[in-house]
Protein backbone atom coordinates (compact mmCIF):
# COMPACT_ATOMS: atom_id res chain seq x y z
CA UNK A 1 0.00 0.00 0.00
CA UNK A 2 1.65 3.39 -0.95
CA UNK A 3 -0.17 5.95 1.90
CA UNK A 4 0.93 8.67 0.45
CA UNK A 5 -0.40 8.24 -2.84
CA UNK A 6 -3.59 7.10 -0.49
CA UNK A 7 -3.30 9.40 1.34
CA UNK A 8 -2.85 12.23 -1.62
CA UNK A 9 -6.40 10.96 -3.08
CA UNK A 10 -7.67 11.37 -0.12
CA UNK A 11 -7.15 14.80 0.37
CA UNK A 12 -8.66 14.85 -3.25
CA UNK A 13 -11.55 13.79 -1.98
CA UNK A 14 -11.00 9.85 -2.73
CA UNK A 15 -13.03 8.25 0.28
CA UNK A 16 -12.28 4.71 -0.99
CA UNK A 17 -8.58 5.69 -1.28
CA UNK A 18 -9.36 6.82 2.46
CA UNK A 19 -11.31 3.78 3.47
CA UNK A 20 -8.38 2.04 2.33
CA UNK A 21 -6.46 3.77 4.99
CA UNK A 22 -9.45 3.23 7.88
CA UNK A 23 -8.92 -0.59 6.94
CA UNK A 24 -5.17 -0.44 7.57
CA UNK A 25 -5.27 1.42 11.02
CA UNK A 26 -9.12 0.69 12.56
CA UNK A 27 -7.15 -1.81 14.81
CA UNK A 28 -4.83 1.03 16.21
CA UNK A 29 -7.11 3.13 16.67
CA UNK A 30 -9.69 1.00 17.68
CA UNK A 31 -6.97 -0.41 20.77
CA UNK A 32 -5.99 2.92 21.44
CA UNK A 33 -9.61 3.70 22.34
CA UNK A 34 -10.73 0.48 24.21
CA UNK A 35 -7.48 0.97 26.08
CA UNK A 36 -8.64 4.90 26.53
CA UNK A 37 -12.20 4.58 27.45
CA UNK A 38 -12.51 0.95 29.27
CA UNK A 39 -15.50 -0.56 27.47
CA UNK A 40 -16.13 -1.23 23.90
CA UNK A 41 -18.92 0.54 22.52
CA UNK A 42 -17.55 3.98 23.89
CA UNK A 43 -14.65 3.04 21.63
CA UNK A 44 -16.50 1.96 18.72
CA UNK A 45 -18.07 5.60 18.82
CA UNK A 46 -14.76 7.24 19.74
CA UNK A 47 -13.44 5.14 16.95
CA UNK A 48 -15.82 6.18 14.23
CA UNK A 49 -16.05 9.95 15.00
CA UNK A 50 -11.80 9.98 14.95
CA UNK A 51 -11.92 8.60 11.28
CA UNK A 52 -14.93 10.82 10.50
CA UNK A 53 -13.07 13.94 12.08
CA UNK A 54 -9.82 12.63 10.04
CA UNK A 55 -11.28 12.51 6.84
CA UNK A 56 -13.42 16.50 7.41
CA UNK A 57 -9.79 17.75 8.60
CA UNK A 58 -7.54 15.43 6.19
CA UNK A 59 -6.49 19.32 4.34
CA UNK A 60 -4.70 19.83 7.47
CA UNK A 61 -2.42 16.72 7.44
CA UNK A 62 1.04 18.16 6.66
CA UNK A 63 3.19 15.15 6.61
CA UNK A 64 4.78 13.14 9.06
CA UNK A 65 3.28 10.11 10.48
CA UNK A 66 0.08 9.25 9.42
CA UNK A 67 -0.53 6.83 12.13
CA UNK A 68 0.33 9.16 14.82
CA UNK A 69 -1.60 11.47 13.10
CA UNK A 70 -4.81 9.42 13.50
CA UNK A 71 -3.83 8.63 17.34
CA UNK A 72 -4.23 11.85 17.95
CA UNK A 73 -7.20 12.69 16.79
CA UNK A 74 -8.53 9.40 18.53
CA UNK A 75 -7.40 10.52 21.81
CA UNK A 76 -8.92 13.58 21.69
CA UNK A 77 -11.93 12.26 21.23
CA UNK A 78 -11.21 10.09 24.03
CA UNK A 79 -10.15 13.61 26.19
CA UNK A 80 -13.32 14.98 24.97
CA UNK A 81 -16.04 11.81 26.17
CA UNK A 82 -14.53 11.56 29.33
CA UNK A 83 -14.47 14.85 29.94
CA UNK A 84 -18.10 15.15 29.24
CA UNK A 85 -18.69 11.57 31.46
CA UNK A 86 -16.97 13.60 34.36
CA UNK A 87 -19.35 16.45 33.87
CA UNK A 88 -23.00 14.48 33.44
CA UNK A 89 -21.95 10.81 34.98
CA UNK A 90 -23.91 8.11 33.67
CA UNK A 91 -24.59 4.45 35.30
CA UNK A 92 -23.33 2.00 33.14
CA UNK A 93 -26.52 -0.62 31.60
CA UNK A 94 -24.02 -3.30 31.16
CA UNK A 95 -24.41 -6.49 33.36
CA UNK A 96 -22.58 -7.49 36.48
CA UNK A 97 -20.63 -9.96 37.50
CA UNK A 98 -20.54 -11.69 40.87
CA UNK A 99 -17.57 -9.53 42.21
CA UNK A 100 -19.44 -6.21 40.87
CA UNK A 101 -17.08 -6.07 38.08
CA UNK A 102 -18.66 -5.20 34.08
CA UNK A 103 -18.35 -8.36 32.45
CA UNK A 104 -16.01 -7.47 29.55
CA UNK A 105 -14.03 -9.95 27.76
CA UNK A 106 -15.73 -9.36 23.99
CA UNK A 107 -15.77 -12.34 21.79
CA UNK A 108 -13.25 -10.86 19.36
CA UNK A 109 -10.43 -10.70 22.29
CA UNK A 110 -10.90 -14.62 23.19
CA UNK A 111 -7.51 -16.61 21.78
CA UNK A 112 -9.75 -19.71 20.49
CA UNK A 113 -6.04 -21.68 20.54
CA UNK A 114 -6.29 -21.10 24.83
CA UNK A 115 -7.23 -23.58 27.44
CA UNK A 116 -10.09 -22.46 29.15
CA UNK A 117 -8.03 -21.79 32.37
CA UNK A 118 -5.69 -19.66 30.30
CA UNK A 119 -8.89 -17.83 29.17
CA UNK A 120 -9.72 -17.11 32.35
CA UNK A 121 -6.77 -15.97 33.68
CA UNK A 122 -6.05 -13.86 30.95
CA UNK A 123 -9.26 -12.44 31.07
CA UNK A 124 -8.53 -11.99 34.85
CA UNK A 125 -5.20 -10.09 33.82
CA UNK A 126 -7.26 -7.51 31.31
CA UNK A 127 -9.36 -7.32 34.05
CA UNK A 128 -6.84 -5.65 36.11
CA UNK A 129 -4.53 -3.45 33.89
CA UNK A 130 -7.62 -2.52 32.86
CA UNK A 131 -9.12 -1.50 36.37
CA UNK A 132 -5.36 0.41 37.32
CA UNK A 133 -5.38 2.23 33.95
CA UNK A 134 -8.74 3.66 34.63
CA UNK A 135 -7.53 4.92 37.58
CA UNK A 136 -4.44 6.89 36.05
CA UNK A 137 -5.56 10.27 34.56
CA UNK A 138 -6.03 10.45 31.27
CA UNK A 139 -3.02 11.88 30.34
CA UNK A 140 -0.91 9.91 32.12
CA UNK A 141 -2.80 7.03 30.72
CA UNK A 142 -2.90 7.81 27.11
CA UNK A 143 1.25 8.04 27.63
CA UNK A 144 1.84 4.49 29.06
CA UNK A 145 -1.03 2.70 26.35
CA UNK A 146 1.09 4.99 23.42
CA UNK A 147 4.45 3.52 24.50
CA UNK A 148 3.84 0.41 26.06
CA UNK A 149 0.72 -0.94 24.26
CA UNK A 150 0.94 0.64 21.28
CA UNK A 151 4.60 0.37 21.25
CA UNK A 152 5.88 3.77 20.16
CA UNK A 153 8.56 5.74 21.07
CA UNK A 154 8.80 9.16 23.23
CA UNK A 155 9.25 11.48 20.14
CA UNK A 156 6.06 9.54 18.14
CA UNK A 157 4.45 9.65 21.85
CA UNK A 158 4.99 13.61 21.86
CA UNK A 159 4.06 14.04 18.62
CA UNK A 160 0.37 12.16 18.95
CA UNK A 161 -0.10 14.25 22.65
CA UNK A 162 1.53 17.40 21.04
CA UNK A 163 3.75 18.08 24.67
CA UNK A 164 7.45 17.85 25.08
CA UNK A 165 9.53 14.50 25.28
CA UNK A 166 10.52 15.38 28.76
CA UNK A 167 6.51 15.72 29.70
CA UNK A 168 6.19 12.27 27.80
CA UNK A 169 9.29 10.72 30.07
CA UNK A 170 7.82 12.19 33.36
CA UNK A 171 4.27 10.71 32.76
CA UNK A 172 5.32 8.02 32.12
CA UNK A 173 7.44 7.07 34.71
CA UNK A 174 5.05 8.29 37.36
CA UNK A 175 2.46 6.01 35.27
CA UNK A 176 4.40 2.96 35.61
CA UNK A 177 4.98 3.88 39.21
CA UNK A 178 1.16 4.16 39.84
CA UNK A 179 0.41 0.71 38.03
CA UNK A 180 3.34 -1.02 39.49
CA UNK A 181 1.22 -0.52 42.92
CA UNK A 182 -1.95 -0.84 41.76
CA UNK A 183 -1.04 -4.30 40.46
CA UNK A 184 1.11 -5.84 43.43
CA UNK A 185 1.97 -9.25 43.25
CA UNK A 186 -0.49 -9.99 40.34
CA UNK A 187 2.90 -11.06 38.49
CA UNK A 188 3.39 -14.15 40.67
CA UNK A 189 -0.21 -15.54 39.79
CA UNK A 190 0.32 -14.81 35.77
CA UNK A 191 0.92 -17.62 33.52
CA UNK A 192 4.26 -18.93 32.69
CA UNK A 193 4.18 -17.57 29.23
CA UNK A 194 3.67 -14.50 30.66
CA UNK A 195 6.47 -14.85 32.94
CA UNK A 196 8.76 -15.68 30.27
CA UNK A 197 7.57 -13.08 28.30
CA UNK A 198 8.51 -10.43 30.72
CA UNK A 199 11.85 -11.86 31.53
CA UNK A 200 12.53 -11.98 27.73
CA UNK A 201 12.28 -7.92 27.46
CA UNK A 202 14.24 -5.32 28.85
CA UNK B 1 11.96 0.82 50.25
CA UNK B 2 11.55 3.53 46.96
CA UNK B 3 11.20 6.08 49.66
CA UNK B 4 14.74 7.10 49.57
CA UNK B 5 14.83 6.93 45.30
CA UNK B 6 14.41 10.71 44.07
CA UNK B 7 11.67 11.53 41.33
CA UNK B 8 14.49 12.08 38.69
CA UNK B 9 15.92 8.82 39.45
CA UNK B 10 12.05 7.41 38.88
CA UNK B 11 11.89 8.88 35.26
CA UNK B 12 15.74 7.72 34.53
CA UNK B 13 15.26 4.02 35.22
CA UNK B 14 12.23 4.60 33.24
CA UNK B 15 13.98 5.82 30.24
CA UNK B 16 16.87 3.11 30.79
CA UNK B 17 14.05 0.67 30.32
CA UNK B 18 13.27 2.11 27.05
CA UNK B 19 15.86 2.88 25.96
CA UNK B 20 15.77 6.44 26.43
CA UNK B 21 18.64 7.72 28.17
CA UNK B 22 21.99 9.64 26.55
CA UNK B 23 25.17 7.62 26.83
CA UNK B 24 26.48 9.69 29.72
CA UNK B 25 23.55 9.04 31.77
CA UNK B 26 23.04 5.50 31.04
CA UNK B 27 27.10 5.39 32.52
CA UNK B 28 25.93 7.21 35.89
CA UNK B 29 22.45 4.86 36.10
CA UNK B 30 24.52 1.60 35.83
CA UNK B 31 26.91 2.81 38.19
CA UNK B 32 24.22 3.63 41.14
CA UNK B 33 22.36 0.43 40.06
CA UNK B 34 25.98 -1.67 40.95
CA UNK B 35 26.03 0.47 44.41
CA UNK B 36 22.33 0.81 45.31
CA UNK B 37 19.97 -2.33 45.74
CA UNK B 38 16.78 -0.20 45.95
CA UNK B 39 17.55 0.77 42.66
CA UNK B 40 18.00 -2.35 41.66
CA UNK B 41 14.72 -3.71 43.24
CA UNK B 42 12.43 -0.96 41.17
CA UNK B 43 13.93 -1.10 38.36
CA UNK B 44 12.65 -4.75 38.22
CA UNK B 45 9.20 -3.91 39.40
CA UNK B 46 8.95 -1.23 36.49
CA UNK B 47 10.69 -3.76 33.77
CA UNK B 48 7.77 -6.20 35.14
CA UNK B 49 5.01 -3.87 34.87
CA UNK B 50 6.13 -2.78 31.86
CA UNK B 51 5.92 -6.34 30.33
CA UNK B 52 2.34 -7.06 31.86
CA UNK B 53 1.09 -3.59 29.93
CA UNK B 54 3.53 -5.26 26.61
CA UNK B 55 1.50 -8.63 27.26
CA UNK B 56 -1.82 -6.97 26.38
CA UNK B 57 -2.71 -7.87 22.54
CA UNK B 58 -3.41 -5.35 19.63
CA UNK B 59 -7.34 -5.62 19.50
CA UNK B 60 -9.03 -6.23 16.64
CA UNK B 61 -12.24 -3.82 15.38
CA UNK B 62 -14.89 -5.71 16.00
CA UNK B 63 -16.26 -4.18 12.73
CA UNK B 64 -14.91 -2.42 9.42
CA UNK B 65 -14.83 1.93 10.26
CA UNK B 66 -15.20 2.35 6.90
CA UNK B 67 -16.86 5.59 5.82
CA UNK B 68 -19.80 5.91 3.67
CA UNK B 69 -20.41 9.15 1.50
CA UNK B 70 -23.03 10.55 3.81
CA UNK B 71 -21.04 9.77 7.12
CA UNK B 72 -18.11 11.76 5.11
CA UNK B 73 -20.61 14.55 4.12
CA UNK B 74 -20.08 13.96 0.73
CA UNK B 75 -22.25 15.62 -1.83
CA UNK B 76 -23.69 13.02 -4.09
CA UNK B 77 -26.58 15.30 -6.02
CA UNK B 78 -26.45 15.91 -9.50
CA UNK B 79 -25.01 19.59 -10.07
CA UNK B 80 -27.19 19.61 -13.72
CA UNK B 81 -30.20 19.21 -11.71
CA UNK B 82 -29.15 21.55 -9.05
CA UNK B 83 -28.74 24.20 -11.24
CA UNK B 84 -31.94 24.19 -12.96
CA UNK B 85 -33.93 25.09 -9.46
CA UNK B 86 -32.98 28.55 -9.75
CA UNK B 87 -33.82 29.28 -13.49
CA UNK B 88 -37.16 27.10 -12.61
CA UNK B 89 -37.92 28.94 -9.48
CA UNK B 90 -37.79 31.99 -11.47
CA UNK B 91 -39.93 31.15 -14.49
CA UNK B 92 -42.60 29.83 -11.65
CA UNK B 93 -42.24 33.36 -9.96
CA UNK B 94 -42.64 35.10 -13.22
CA UNK B 95 -45.87 33.07 -13.86
CA UNK B 96 -47.33 34.04 -10.39
CA UNK B 97 -46.22 37.42 -11.16
CA UNK B 98 -48.15 37.59 -14.15
CA UNK B 99 -50.99 35.64 -12.97
CA UNK B 100 -51.50 37.92 -10.38
CA UNK B 101 -51.57 40.76 -13.51
CA UNK B 102 -54.24 39.37 -14.76
CA UNK B 103 -56.47 38.50 -11.98
CA UNK B 104 -56.41 41.67 -10.71
CA UNK B 105 -56.75 43.63 -14.20
CA UNK B 106 -59.68 40.96 -14.68
CA UNK B 107 -61.29 41.79 -11.32
CA UNK B 108 -60.88 45.36 -11.92
CA UNK B 109 -63.17 45.57 -15.13
CA UNK B 110 -65.27 42.97 -13.64
CA UNK B 111 -65.89 45.24 -10.81
CA UNK B 112 -68.24 47.56 -13.48
CA UNK B 113 -70.15 45.15 -14.52
CA UNK B 114 -73.24 45.85 -11.57
CA UNK B 115 -73.94 49.09 -12.24
CA UNK B 116 -73.76 48.10 -16.44
CA UNK B 117 -76.06 45.08 -15.46
CA UNK B 118 -78.26 47.63 -13.75
CA UNK B 119 -78.05 49.99 -16.43
CA UNK B 120 -78.98 47.49 -18.77
CA UNK B 121 -81.94 46.33 -17.12
CA UNK B 122 -83.54 49.40 -17.34
CA UNK B 123 -84.07 49.60 -20.69
CA UNK B 124 -84.66 46.10 -22.80
CA UNK B 125 -84.11 45.91 -25.32
CA UNK B 126 -80.40 47.28 -24.55
CA UNK B 127 -79.32 50.69 -26.04
CA UNK B 128 -77.56 49.74 -29.20
CA UNK B 129 -75.18 52.15 -29.26
CA UNK B 130 -72.87 50.58 -26.22
CA UNK B 131 -73.01 47.22 -28.07
CA UNK B 132 -70.30 46.22 -30.58
CA UNK B 133 -71.15 46.71 -34.31
CA UNK B 134 -72.02 43.79 -34.82
CA UNK B 135 -74.27 43.40 -32.14
CA UNK B 136 -75.91 46.89 -32.95
CA UNK B 137 -76.41 46.25 -36.56
CA UNK B 138 -78.21 43.09 -35.62
CA UNK B 139 -80.48 44.33 -32.80
CA UNK B 140 -81.65 47.03 -35.67
CA UNK B 141 -82.75 44.21 -38.40
CA UNK B 142 -84.37 42.80 -35.49
CA UNK B 143 -86.26 45.64 -34.49
CA UNK B 144 -86.94 46.33 -38.09
CA UNK B 145 -88.03 43.04 -39.43
CA UNK B 146 -90.50 42.96 -35.96
CA UNK B 147 -91.17 39.37 -36.27
CA UNK B 148 -88.92 37.75 -33.48
CA UNK B 149 -89.63 37.42 -30.10
CA UNK B 150 -88.30 39.71 -27.70
CA UNK B 151 -84.78 39.22 -26.63
CA UNK B 152 -84.14 36.37 -23.92
CA UNK B 153 -83.04 36.77 -20.63
CA UNK B 154 -79.48 35.23 -21.43
CA UNK B 155 -78.72 37.99 -24.42
CA UNK B 156 -79.33 40.90 -22.05
CA UNK B 157 -77.12 39.54 -19.75
CA UNK B 158 -74.42 38.86 -22.44
CA UNK B 159 -75.48 42.90 -23.87
CA UNK B 160 -74.44 43.80 -20.65
CA UNK B 161 -70.86 42.04 -20.83
CA UNK B 162 -70.96 43.94 -23.90
CA UNK B 163 -70.80 47.34 -22.42
CA UNK B 164 -67.32 46.30 -20.60
CA UNK B 165 -65.61 45.90 -24.40
CA UNK B 166 -63.84 48.19 -25.57
CA UNK B 167 -65.39 47.92 -29.50
CA UNK B 168 -67.61 50.89 -30.37
CA UNK B 169 -66.21 54.39 -29.90
CA UNK B 170 -68.31 57.10 -29.43
CA UNK B 171 -67.26 58.88 -32.76
CA UNK B 172 -69.01 56.16 -34.79
CA UNK B 173 -71.89 55.86 -32.39
CA UNK B 174 -72.86 59.35 -32.31
CA UNK B 175 -72.67 59.53 -35.95
CA UNK B 176 -75.00 56.36 -36.47
CA UNK B 177 -77.31 58.08 -34.05
CA UNK B 178 -77.26 61.60 -35.82
CA UNK B 179 -77.99 59.86 -39.16
CA UNK B 180 -80.68 57.94 -37.81
CA UNK B 181 -82.32 60.87 -36.69
CA UNK B 182 -81.67 62.55 -39.83
CA UNK B 183 -83.67 60.12 -41.88
CA UNK B 184 -87.62 60.80 -40.19
CA UNK B 185 -90.25 57.69 -40.70
CA UNK B 186 -91.28 58.72 -43.83
CA UNK B 187 -91.45 55.49 -45.65
CA UNK B 188 -88.94 56.83 -48.99
CA UNK B 189 -86.11 57.49 -46.82
CA UNK B 190 -86.31 54.42 -44.86
CA UNK B 191 -83.37 52.28 -47.27
CA UNK B 192 -81.01 55.44 -47.82
CA UNK B 193 -81.54 56.00 -43.78
CA UNK B 194 -80.56 52.17 -43.28
CA UNK B 195 -78.25 52.07 -45.57
CA UNK B 196 -75.80 55.44 -44.73
CA UNK B 197 -76.55 54.01 -40.69
CA UNK B 198 -75.27 50.63 -41.87
CA UNK B 199 -72.28 51.90 -43.66
CA UNK B 200 -71.19 54.09 -40.70
CA UNK B 201 -71.77 51.33 -38.08
CA UNK B 202 -70.14 48.79 -39.88
CA UNK B 203 -67.53 50.18 -40.79
CA UNK B 204 -64.10 48.79 -38.47
CA UNK B 205 -63.58 51.33 -36.41
CA UNK B 206 -59.65 51.97 -34.63
CA UNK B 207 -60.36 54.33 -32.65
CA UNK B 208 -59.67 55.05 -28.87
CA UNK B 209 -62.30 53.15 -26.84
CA UNK B 210 -64.66 54.32 -23.86
CA UNK B 211 -65.08 51.77 -21.48
CA UNK B 212 -68.68 52.98 -20.37
CA UNK B 213 -71.47 54.47 -22.38
CA UNK B 214 -73.13 57.76 -21.75
CA UNK B 215 -76.70 58.58 -20.14
CA UNK B 216 -76.98 60.75 -23.08
CA UNK B 217 -76.41 58.18 -26.04
CA UNK B 218 -78.47 56.02 -24.18
CA UNK B 219 -81.36 58.00 -23.98
CA UNK B 220 -81.02 59.20 -27.51
CA UNK B 221 -81.13 55.59 -28.32
CA UNK B 222 -84.33 54.99 -26.81
CA UNK B 223 -85.77 57.63 -28.86
CA UNK B 224 -84.65 55.83 -32.37
CA UNK B 225 -87.58 54.56 -34.18
CA UNK B 226 -88.30 50.99 -33.44
CA UNK B 227 -89.50 50.31 -37.06
CA UNK B 228 -87.72 52.43 -39.48
CA UNK B 229 -86.84 50.05 -42.37
CA UNK B 230 -89.04 46.47 -43.03
CA UNK B 231 -87.09 43.66 -43.91
CA UNK B 232 -88.24 43.46 -47.72
CA UNK B 233 -86.33 46.45 -48.53
CA UNK B 234 -82.80 45.12 -47.68
CA UNK B 235 -80.81 43.28 -49.94
CA UNK B 236 -80.79 39.80 -49.33
CA UNK B 237 -76.93 39.41 -49.28
CA UNK B 238 -76.70 42.75 -46.97
CA UNK B 239 -79.25 41.10 -44.72
CA UNK B 240 -77.24 37.63 -45.18
CA UNK B 241 -74.29 39.45 -44.02
CA UNK B 242 -75.73 41.41 -41.00
CA UNK B 243 -77.16 37.89 -39.62
CA UNK B 244 -73.56 36.74 -39.49
CA UNK B 245 -71.96 39.68 -37.99
CA UNK B 246 -74.63 39.60 -35.77
CA UNK B 247 -73.94 35.55 -34.78
CA UNK B 248 -70.56 36.13 -34.13
CA UNK B 249 -69.62 36.56 -30.20
CA UNK B 250 -66.66 38.61 -29.78
CA UNK B 251 -67.06 39.69 -26.59
CA UNK B 252 -68.10 35.99 -25.18
CA UNK B 253 -64.76 34.98 -26.94
CA UNK B 254 -62.27 37.90 -25.34
CA UNK B 255 -63.77 36.84 -21.89
CA UNK B 256 -62.76 33.27 -21.89
CA UNK B 257 -59.50 34.17 -23.37
CA UNK B 258 -59.16 36.02 -19.67
CA UNK B 259 -60.02 33.44 -17.77
CA UNK B 260 -58.08 31.11 -20.35
CA UNK B 261 -54.40 33.55 -19.66
CA UNK B 262 -55.46 33.14 -15.92
CA UNK B 263 -55.66 29.35 -15.47
CA UNK B 264 -53.04 28.84 -17.32
CA UNK B 265 -50.71 31.15 -16.15
CA UNK B 266 -52.04 29.62 -12.31
CA UNK B 267 -50.88 26.20 -13.68
CA UNK B 268 -48.02 27.75 -15.26
CA UNK B 269 -46.70 28.95 -11.48
CA UNK B 270 -47.97 26.12 -10.02
CA UNK B 271 -46.55 23.38 -11.76
CA UNK B 272 -42.99 24.93 -12.39
CA UNK B 273 -43.31 26.04 -8.74
CA UNK B 274 -43.47 22.28 -7.77
CA UNK B 275 -40.83 21.21 -9.83
CA UNK B 276 -38.38 23.85 -8.29
CA UNK B 277 -39.48 22.12 -5.03
CA UNK B 278 -39.30 18.43 -6.08
CA UNK B 279 -35.44 19.30 -7.38
CA UNK B 280 -34.14 21.32 -4.75
CA UNK B 281 -35.54 18.14 -1.99
CA UNK B 282 -34.22 16.17 -4.38
CA UNK B 283 -31.09 16.97 -4.88
CA UNK B 284 -30.22 18.05 -1.25
CA UNK B 285 -27.16 16.33 0.13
Amino acid sequence: MDEMALIQSAQRGDLEAFNRLVLHYQDVIFTQAYRMMGESEAAEDATQEAFISAYRSLRTYRGGSFKAWLLRIVTNACYDELRRRKRHPTTSLQPLDGDDDEIETPRWLRDHSESPEEQTERHELGTAIRHCLDDLSPEFRAVVILVDIQGMDYGEASAVTQTPIGTIKSRLARARMRLRDCLGGLWELLPAKYRLFIEDRP
Amino acid sequence: MTTSITRREVEALSAYLDGQLSEKERIRLERDLQLRADLRALLEDLQRTRGLLRSQPMLRAPRNFTLTPQMAGVKTFKPARRRLVPAISLVSVMAAALFMLVLVGDLVSFGRKPELLQLASQSVPLPMEVEAPAAYEARSLDSRVATEAPPPAEAVAENAFALTTPTPTLEATSQALSLAEAYPPPEAGMAKSADATRDIVTTPTLLTPYPEPLPTMVAQADELPAEELSAEELPAEELKEVETQAQRPPIQTRWNTWRLAEVALGLMALSFGALAYFLARSSRP
